[in-house]
């Protein structure tokens, strides 16, 4: 960028600062300028036009920085651009894409992309057709996703949605896919540790982390999520399968709020501007199953939403899921209940995932929610306290055996076709009479096996390359003993 | 600008930024001590906080629209609308390397109001920076026309020569 006095120079138009309120700057003057221009105070500091009115322009002011009435200020006659290129990837970095951990500046960053482009036409999408692996025993089986999906992650504080997102972030760097991080307003410490954990992994190397914390100025916090999704689109432009996270958008919307509360806008439902559904719906849009030069890529967008005491009916949580393609609910009482994840499998909704399932997916996808279904009613029947059948026994126990397989909480990675070999071998009664903590080693000893051994990792593959899940059933009764056996062999049992 | 006051007369007074702002402050003071004089004593008050000029003005101001000089409701109306509409004016801003001399303020405003209209008063600051000629900024609109752009631009397309020169 050139200095104050080039701006000047150069457009020949003068604004004056007339009054300052926090984020937002009124500025008088600048006949020609534009919505979304860049401006530059003399001060050195720059701002975006966020609105224009007959007597003053607002800017949104990126700098905690005081300005002085008086200031002069210059447009330049850009709109704000970030530099995106595969620099960025291992670094933790701010909406300007200035870097904000300790390594060295940035470098290759090859080209400038706006922040808010619009949303690409229906020419430019493809139906969404692969399944998207989070790792997560439940979600993959029973409420799929699929490449290019908006899913929203939704819950209280402090019932696993962090662990979660992970969890899906470590599945998907590991199969080569890149993945961005917002985090919008969060505590600078919680950054930290978020990119130690994925260097410690190993995987900070396939990641962007764009981060503001709750001290950073309004203006640069409520960019956070569109520059997140231009770094997105640039990796999605190099034929790159994307996983964005933007972590979380209530925190964005109360941020939005600050901002049009001090623009004087007229504060609707909940004292948010009118437009906070656009704020958000223009940037969901952004993402999706796409045709690119290189091929088929996607963005794969996972925003997350904090409810206030279990209320799904919240005005920004029902905005988001109206514009997602489904939402994945964090259950406070199962969380209580020791369930991890504590996803609500009724609550839950996945409208475009079941069609990337094949035949054989769909089966035991709904295999396990009728299963589900069918203990959720029987556990009705325990409340009674009367005496119960060996059949309402039988449910109950199989169902409590379950809601332990999909219970996950080492983050060991988990690809699909091993959960599906797993959930097989568990129907079928492989581990009848085993407790819980048996059948959960057994099965973490065979996904090792199934990772570090390419022989059992063939033969758990072919289980799982049939068309119908009662054959599958069918050859685990057959070969599953022996595999059992043999990775028990290998861990030295 | 619309203008139910016969104004004009007051906005050929008012040459500079300071005047404007000076005269806003004794209309403010004449406001405070209305109600502070007896009947028929605002002549008195004008004469003392506004000076003779400006007095005679509002006077005559007062005299066209009517106003009983001992009506002080009238009075107070007058001078807010006075006040409201100089606090429109509109202001070039001018930078100079030099202190202008009262006769340069007096000619540049005459054609100012002239040329650009009664209600624009000027800001003239000092930069000597600019080594000379003037940087003006009125309405938006910003134009360098000082010496030191001139010679940052000789500079610029002489570059090459003045390399040489050094070499």
């Amino acid at each position: 960028m050139k200095d104050f006095t080039a701006y000047l120079n150069e457009t020949e138009e003068i604004g004056y600062v007339e009054q300052v309120a926090d984020a937002i700057i009124y500025v008088s003057g600048l006949p020609k300028v534009k919505v979304d221009e860049i401006v530059v105070f003399e001060t050195g500091e720059f701002g975006h036009v966020f609105s224009i009115n007959p007597d003053f322009v607002e800017v949104l002011i990126f700098s905690k920085q005081h300005i002085q009435p008086g200031t002069r200020v210059a447009r330049t006659n850009e709109v704000l651009r970030i530099p995106v290129g595969s620099g960025l990837l291992g670094r933790v970095i701010n909406p300007l894409c200035q870097a904000i951990d300790d390594g060295k500046p940035i470098q290759g960053l090859s080209e400038r992309r706006p922040i808010h482009p619009p949303a690409p036409g229906i020419i430019e999408r493809k139906s969404i057709t692969k399944q998207f692996e989070t790792g997560v025993l439940l979600v993959d089986l029973a409420i799929p996703l699929g490449h290019g999906q908006r899913e929203l992650i939704l819950g209280e504080r402090k019932t696993g949605k962090t662990n979660f997102l992970t969890r899906t972030i470590l599945t998907q760097t590991k199969k080569g896919n890149i993945c961005v991080y917002a985090g919008i307003g969060k505590k600078k410490m919680d950054i930290k540790k978020v990119a130690e954990f994925f260097k410690k992994e190993g995987v900070l190397d396939k990641m962007v982390i764009a981060a503001t914390g709750s001290s950073d100025s309004t203006g640069l916090i409520y960019l956070t999520p569109y520059m997140a999704m231009t770094i997105a689109e640039y990796f999605r432009d190099q034929g790159k399968d994307v996983l964005l996270v933007l972590d979380d958008m209530t925190s964005h919307a109360k941020f939005y709020r600050e901002i049009a509360l001090l623009g004087r806008r007229f504060p609707g439902r909940n004292s948010y501007p009118s437009d906070i559904f656009y704020a958000h719906a223009k940037l969901m849009e952004r993402g999706g199953n796409f045709k690119t030069d290189k091929g088929e890529a996607s963005i794969t967008c996972l925003p997350v939403a904090e409810t206030s005491q279990g209320d799904l009916s919240g005005y920004i949580e029902t905005n988001l899921m109206s514009m997602t393609d489904g939402h994945l609910y964090f259950d406070r009482d199962l969380f209580y209940l020791g369930r991890r994840p504590a996803i609500h499998p009724f609550l839950s909704v996945t409208r475009v995932g079941r069609q990337t399932q094949d035949v054989l997916r769909r089966e035991l996808s709904r295999e396990i929610m009728s299963f589900l279904n069918l203990y959720e009613k029987m556990q009705s029947f325990v409340h009674f306290g009367a005496e119960i059948n060996e059949n309402i026994k039988a449910t109950l126990s199989m169902g409590d055996k379950i809601i332990a397989f999909f219970t996950q909480i080492t983050p060991h990675v988990m690809p699909l076709k091993l959960e599906m070999a797993l959930f097989a071998m568990f129907w079928a009664n492989l581990w009848d009479g085993k407790d819980a903590n048996s059948i959960k080693d057994e099965m973490y000893k065979t996904a090792e096996a199934y990772n570090s051994d390419e022989k059992i990792k063939k033969k758990i593959d072919s289980l799982s390359e049939t068309d119908s899940f009662n054959k599958m059933l069918g050859i685990i009764k057959q070969e599953g003993p022996g595999l059992l056996k043999e990775v028990l062999v290998r861990s030295g049992n | 600008m619309q203008n139910n006051l016969p104004s004009s007369d007051i906005f050929k007074n008012l040459r500079t930024l300071k005047e404007t702002e000076e005269f806003l402050s004794q209309i403010n003071n004449t406001l405070e001590s209305l109600f502070k004089i007896k009947r028929g004593s605002f002549s008195q008050v004008l004469d003392k906080n506004m000076g003779a000029e400006n007095a005679q003005i509002l006077k005559k101001i007062a005299e066209e629209k009517k106003i009983d000089l001992s009506n002080h409701s009238s009075l107070e109306k007058l001078l807010f609308e006075i006040k409201q509409e100089i606090s429109k004016v509109k202001v070039l801003k001018l930078y100079l390397a030099i202190d202008p001399t009262p006769q340069i303020i007096e000619n540049t405003s005459s054609w100012v109001k002239e040329n650009l209209g009664e209600d624009v008063v000027l800001d003239i600051e000092r930069d000597e920076t600019i080594l000379g000629g003037a940087i003006i900024s009125f309405d938006g609109q910003y134009k360098d026309f000082s010496l030191r752009k001139t010679l940052d631009e000789i500079f610029k397309s002489k570059r090459n020569e003045v390399f040489a020169l050094i070499k």
